[in-house]
């Protein structure tokens, strides 16, 4: 019983029976996943497989598709966030999100920061806000190269900046989770770098959930990695398992480059 | 013009037919094997062609232009002395009725010198038009010859034929340049002319406006005119009213229909919503016009009325009110468009950081729009400003100085119908203040047209 305790009080996000279908088209089948606390997980396998419909499935984005319907229940903290009576503004603002394209909004840098904290009212004036701005950008590994042009479009960043100026907008709404899904794929390898440490930084204060194909960067910032193939979730573990020491043939051949 | 028809017909026969012979001409040099050929069989058919038959045909056009003017000068000169001792103001008429005459069309019992003229004026003609057709003929003729000849395996027609198209093209972009550049030149030099009489000043700041009771003084006072009722200020100032009431009626109507379509509205509501949405704009501004006067102007009067305002019968608001709902398609179609091309990654970005749907659109979808959605409203006031036949139907023709939306007011193209319905003397004050009305309502729309473009330029934002 003690240990149960423990266990609950480590896991942030628990994943029972999920189905997902587009339509017609079944897209996650009865996937089962814990996700802790403080930690990060990876979501791997090949393209198709559902690991990014799982990752919107966590804070309902999903729900923006007309055709897509959910069922199962997720929980965050215990709470079922499918639950009726959740409100899913609510939720998103403690469930964060990054994307693979970065998407900065066609405003100022301090802006797009500033927008989160703004909607959720969760400043009282000018000075608390710019001190938010700036941790966020500060955290985000973003401040000393933006600090004097803090003015300036977020769009006029570079790519790899820009991703970074997505991610501040994320952690500035101080979410307890946060979901990124292929953060990198569009960024060059020193824009990779850095992201991947920052990764490894922002484990401290938040839980993390990343999507990514590739396998060196799940293996570098993840400390638990789950294996998706066509919609099933076919193995899970610590990061250093499931790679030295995988037990399933799929995702065996998957690590070794034979599928995907 | 039975003539011209031919013609255009006949050309269009023999090119068809030499493009034929040149294809086939460059199929059997190389026995079938296209392979050999540096151009291909088309542009062989279409080099033969060209060469053969634009040297005419420009000469046809030449002809057609102004073989009007030189049968007239020629006329003029065979007459002599019996021509030039005709009134002035007859000259004109004669020619005219000489020339119809020529065509065969009669009317009464022609003078002898009329009948002498229509001869000479067939004669000129017959001559001319067998002289062009004769050249032309030896230009089909030489050119044909020539440019066969040149049919061979290694002969470059492709790169010949591409400039034809270039050229083509370019005659085509210098049309359309030409008559916009005539149609403007006209404007200003009518215009020049209208300030002549009437001070530049007088016009563009004078606060009456009844050009009816306008005169010019004869023999003696030709130069006595009364100038100070050509002061466009009222005319203007309805125009403006009119336009403000109509787009403060379009602009939210329209922007609001037009979020809900793309960003609220079922696929199948979108689909049945979007046509019925433009059927409006398919609707002749003839029948806004009546459905203004008829419907909506007695409704608000009824309605003035109950709640204590004199609403004349003839007013601002009922034409604006009328005007707004015919732009609603320009703003909710235009705006939809542009509101849809902002990508989907924003709506993400932003919902992902826990805003609603309504803070994500107008927070971010709408400022991501802005540029176009300006653009569609400066396309809805240029049409505003221009509409004519709601403004003559429901808005009065008294020009009064007032902004008061209840009452009469007179718009500029409104006063334009009004000074050209009827008899009138193309050199009077009346006329030409037409050009000078237009004039300035185009110098108007090309301002504002400006500025839009330079608020694009400046907002535009780089999202992809």
């Amino acid at each position: 019983m003690k240990e149960d305790g423990k266990m609950s009080k480590k896991i942030k996000v628990k994943a029972q029976d999920v189905n997902v279908f587009y339509g017609e088209k079944q897209a996650l089948f009865d996937i089962d996943l814990d996700i802790e606390r403080n930690q990060v997980t990876s979501l791997i396998g090949p393209s198709g497989c559902g690991k990014s419909t799982f990752l919107r499935s966590m804070n309902r984005m999903n729900d923006t598709i007309d055709i897509c319907r959910f069922e199962g229940s997720i929980t965050l903290d215990g709470t079922d966030i499918y639950d009726k009576n959740i409100d899913v503004v609510e939720l998103r603002a403690r469930v964060g999100m990054v994307f693979q394209k970065p998407n900065p909004f066609p405003k100022s840098i301090y802006e797009n920061v500033a927008y989160g904290p703004k909607i959720h009212g969760m400043v009282n004036n000018k000075e608390d806000l710019d001190k938010t701005v700036i941790k966020s950008l500060k955290r985000a590994g973003l401040f000393n190269e933006v600090k004097d042009r803090l003015d300036e479009s977020g769009t006029s960043l570079s790519g790899g900046q820009q991703q970074r100026l997505c991610i501040a907008r994320a952690i500035a709404t101080r979410p307890e989770v946060l979901l990124m899904d292929e953060p990198c794929s569009a960024l060059d390898p020193i824009a990779t770098a850095i992201i991947e440490e920052l990764i490894d930084e922002l484990r401290q204060k938040f839980t993390i959930v990343i999507v990514t194909h590739s396998m060196q960067q799940a293996a570098r910032v993840s400390q638990k990695t789950a294996f998706f193939h066509l919609g099933k979730l076919i193995e899970e573990g610590a990061t250093d398992e499931i790679f030295t020491n995988p037990i399933n043939k799929k995702t065996q051949d998957y690590i070794m480059g034979r599928i995907g | 013009m039975i003539n011209v028809l031919t013609m255009i017909l006949l050309f269009i026969a023999l090119s068809f037919g030499i493009f034929l012979i040149g294809r086939y001409r460059a199929l059997k040099i190389c026995k079938g094997k296209i392979r050999l050929l540096h151009s291909k069989p088309v542009f062989h058919g279409s080099y033969l062609a060209i060469i053969s038959l634009v040297p005419a045909i420009i000469l046809s056009i030449i002809w057609l232009l102004v073989s009007h003017y030189l049968s007239q000068a020629y006329v003029i000169s065979m007459l002599g002395d019996s021509y030039n001792i005709l009134p002035k103001a007859e000259q004109a008429s004669f020619l005219r009725q000489a020339a119809a005459l020529a065509n065969g069309s009669s009317f009464g019992e022609p003078s002898d010198l009329l009948k002498l003229a229509s001869n000479y004026f067939s004669q000129f003609l017959t001559n001319g038009n067998m002289i062009v057709a004769a050249l032309s003929a030896i230009f089909i003729i030489g050119g044909f010859l020539f440019a066969f000849k040149n049919i061979t395996l290694k002969k470059r027609v492709r790169q010949f034929v591409e400039k034809a198209i270039l050229a083509l093209l370019i005659c085509a972009s210098i049309v359309a340049i030409i008559t916009t550049i005539g149609i403007v030149l006209s404007l200003i030099f009518e215009s020049l002319r209208f300030f002549e009489k009437v001070p530049f000043f007088d016009f563009l700041f004078g606060t009456n406006w009844s050009p009816q009771s306008a005169f010019e003084g004869a023999g003696d006072q030709a130069s006595a005119r009364n100038s100070e009722v050509f002061g466009a200020v009222p005319v203007f100032a309805g125009t403006l009213l009119i336009t403000l009431i109509a787009i403060s009626i379009a602009a939210p109507i329209g922007l609001m229909s037009a979020i809900y379509l793309s960003d609220y509205a079922s696929k199948n509501v979108r689909a049945i919503a979007k046509p019925l949405l433009e059927i409006l704009a398919g609707i002749p501004t003839v029948v806004y016009g009546f459905f203004a006067a008829l419907s909506v102007a007695p409704f608000l009067r009824g309605a003035g009325e109950n709640v204590g305002f004199t609403i004349s019968s003839e007013s601002a608001l009922a034409a604006g009110f009328v005007m707004g709902i015919m732009i609603i398609p320009f703003v909710s179609s235009l705006s939809d468009d542009v509101i849809n091309a902002v990508p989907q990654s924003l709506r993400d970005g932003s919902l992902a950081l826990g805003s609603t749907k309504s803070e994500t659109i107008i927070k971010v979808v709408l400022p991501a729009a802005l540029p176009g959605i300006v653009s569609a409203l400066m396309l809805a006031i240029s049409r505003a400003i221009g509409e004519t036949m709601i403004v003559v139907m429901a808005a009065g023709l008294a020009a009064k100085l007032t902004m008061n939306p209840f009452e009469a007011v007179t718009t500029v193209t409104v006063q334009i119908v009004t000074l050209l319905v009827g008899d009138q003397e193309f050199d009077s004050a009346k006329t030409l203040a037409v050009f000078a009305l237009g004039l300035v309502l185009f110098c108007v729309t090309l301002a504002l047209n400006i500025i839009a473009l330079g608020f694009i330029k400046k907002y535009r934002e780089q999202y992809d």
